[in-house]
């Protein structure tokens, strides 16, 4: 989808920004970008998609049983180029099968990664709770474009991965990336204990962290808190930024569904389930091109 | 409104600089800034303040003294980016300089090292927590130089460190470039070591540099001069003059508005080290740095009554932004 961001800060102009579909599933498409006749200059920021969580296991007597984990967050990168450079229209690709996003000279797939002036890798997906402790995504790494024309920063780079929870444990948290502010890796689901029949152990999943806010974590057996979605702020009080939601609760809890991801964010994992179906994990955020022109 | 700036101008269209002070205290006030709603883009270079230099040595008649060091230069930042990804207000907060360190007094206490200066933060709240923070001049802040005590020269304290992404979790919101520059150099000794130089166009960052160190004195009773600032280019050398006890040469400061868009960048340079001296002279104070260099170590002295050069001051943190 692209649309003229503009609505977001009246008083900008030439202001775009485009947005792939939630899940880190790429298709062959291209979409033009063309270059306002009254502009002599670009900024954009590209960003990869963020990889899907994983899903709760369902729980029994045997033993403990981790939440799934988180995916890992886009990688992105910006530049910015003087427009007597570049051709009048540039595309944003993806194709099937690729894991990137790219911003191209060229909407040929075939001969889109010679011509990108940048591309941007997703982070890799969560994987599904089970009685082992789970890792997180990876990040997505920084791809460079291969026309290098214009100043590139030098600063933004890999995501964030999401976290494994404990077994049997309360889920981990994510805080913010470093590297990559407009995305963070997910948060992983609770987990459930059920040694001895007993059904115990640490089931909340913690929060994703960000600038201004904690996300509230799904909450531990018995209580009635969900996972908190994603927040994704475009407004004038605060930066423009991204989160992941937060994990999904463990056991008992009212609702094991992780939260919501946004744009470049990674899903969070799914709480366990003591013998029932564990909670689902959320898609990873779609990634997303920025453009200002001036 | 932040009292803490001495110079508050806005020195064209949508363009303001903003500078900090020398204090010993460590600034904690943020001042907000309103990004005009008509830009579209805004390009931020924030500096961090120098340290002072250190101060002198002093030792009896007949027996050799040193010079302390020059104050490290701060880091600097640039920054670039679209300002719909910003908040309309920003918070800024200049480094201060660190004050130059008193000199030895021959028979009594010891001299000091001059101050530390302190980096310059933007931010989005007015708060230095990592995830508030756009860019910051540095990651470790410039050191002051050591005093020197007797005829052991100042040696520590170094330049600060570049920043980095850990320190400002926004900075990769647009494109940045981050640079050092040089700590300040070692006091001479007496009889021996003569006071490092600097070379302020290889060795500066293009703002700033480090303070040169402060001369010495001899058993014979030979001073030297302190360190030289190499600088070439549009404007000659500096060192503080042959005679004992000559104060070091404040450093080239190119800051000043009047002269913003004339003939020289927007520059500046450390100070120079004092010349040291005798009974009667004392040690030469070390020279002013302009801001965000470091200042100029204190010459050593010798003598019944004498008192060593303090080191100059180092000069202050500043941020500069460009909106369009």
């Amino acid at each position: 989808m692209y649309q003229n961001y503009s609505s977001a800060a009246p008083n900008a102009k030439n202001n775009f920004l485009w947005t792939g579909p939630p899940g880190n599933v790429f298709i062959d498409s291209s979409t033009p970008v063309p270059v306002p006749s009254d502009a002599t200059g670009m900024f954009f920021i590209i960003g990869g998609a963020g990889g899907t969580g994983g899903t709760g296991p369902q729980g029994n007597l045997s033993g403990n049983f981790s939440g799934g984990s988180g995916g890992g967050a886009g990688a992105a990168t910006s530049r910015m180029v003087p427009l007597f450079l570049l051709p009048k229209v540039l595309y944003i690709v993806t194709i099937s099968g690729s894991n990137q996003i790219f911003l191209s000279l060229t909407p040929d797939p075939g001969t889109v990664v010679q011509m990108a002036l940048a591309a941007a890798e997703s982070g890799a997906n969560g994987l599904d709770g089970n009685t082992l402790n789970r890792l997180g995504g990876a990040g997505g790494s920084f791809v460079n474009g291969t026309y290098n024309a214009g100043l590139r920063s030098i600063q933004t780079g890999v995501g964030a991965a999401g976290s494994g929870s404990t077994t049997g444990a309360a889920g981990t948290g994510y805080s913010y990336s470093a590297t990559q502010p407009f995305s963070s890796g997910g948060a992983s689901g609770g987990g459930v204990s059920g040694v001895s029949g007993f059904v115990g152990g640490g089931a909340s999943a913690s929060a994703t962290e960000r600038t201004y806010i904690n996300l509230q974590a799904g909450g531990a057996e018995s209580s009635a808190i969900s996972a908190t979605p994603g927040q994704f702020f475009s407004g004038f009080n605060r930066p423009l930024i991204g989160t992941s939601g937060s994990g999904g609760g463990g056991a008992g809890s009212s609702d094991m569904t992780a939260g919501v991801s946004m744009l470049g964010s990674g899903g969070a994992g799914g709480g366990a389930r003591f013998f029932a179906t564990g909670g689902l994990s959320s898609l990873g955020g779609g990634p997303f091109v920025f453009i200002q022109f001036w | 409104m932040y009292q803490n700036y001495g110079k508050t101008n806005q020195v064209a269209d949508n363009t303001w600089i903003f500078f900090g002070q020398v204090a010993l205290i460590t600034p904690t006030i943020f001042s907000p800034f309103q990004i005009p709603s008509s830009s579209r883009m805004i390009m931020i270079t924030a500096h961090g303040g120098g340290g002072g230099g250190g101060g002198g040595g002093a030792a009896a008649a007949g027996a050799a003294a040193a010079g302390g060091k020059g104050g490290g230069g701060g880091s600097v930042i640039y920054f670039m980016a679209p300002t719909f990804l910003l908040p309309s207000v920003l918070y800024l907060r200049c480094g201060r300089g660190g004050v130059g360190g008193t000199g030895q007094v021959q028979g009594g206490p010891s001299g000091t090292s001059g101050g530390a200066g302190t980096n310059s933060f933007v931010s989005v709240s007015p708060s230095t927590l990592v995830q508030n923070i756009i860019c910051t001049g540095g990651d470790i802040a410039a050191g002051g130089g050591q005093n020197a005590t007797g005829n052991t020269p100042g040696s520590a304290g170094g330049a600060a460190a570049t920043a980095t992404s850990t320190i400002g979790a926004l900075l990769s919101l647009g494109i940045s470039r981050p640079l050092a520059t040089s700590a300040g150099t070692d006091g001479g000794t007496g009889g021996g070591a003569t006071p490092g130089g600097r070379t302020l166009m290889f060795e500066g960052n293009g703002f700033a540099s480090g303070g040169t160190g402060g001369g010495a004195v001899s058993t014979g009773g030979v001073v030297t001069r302190g360190g030289l600032l190499t600088c070439g280019g549009l404007f000659p050398n500096i060192q503080s003059a042959a005679a004992a006890g000559s104060r070091g040469i404040d450093g080239y400061d190119f800051f000043n508005l009047e002269q913003v868009g004339g003939v020289y960048p927007v520059m500046g340079s450390g100070g120079t080290g004092g010349t040291g001296g005798t009974g009667g002279s004392g040690g030469g104070r070390g020279g002013t740095a302009a801001p965000g260099s470091g200042g100029g170590g204190g010459g050593g002295t010798q003598g019944a009554v004498s008192v060593a050069g303090a080191g100059g001051n180092g000069g202050v943190g500043f941020i500069f932004i460009r909106c369009w």
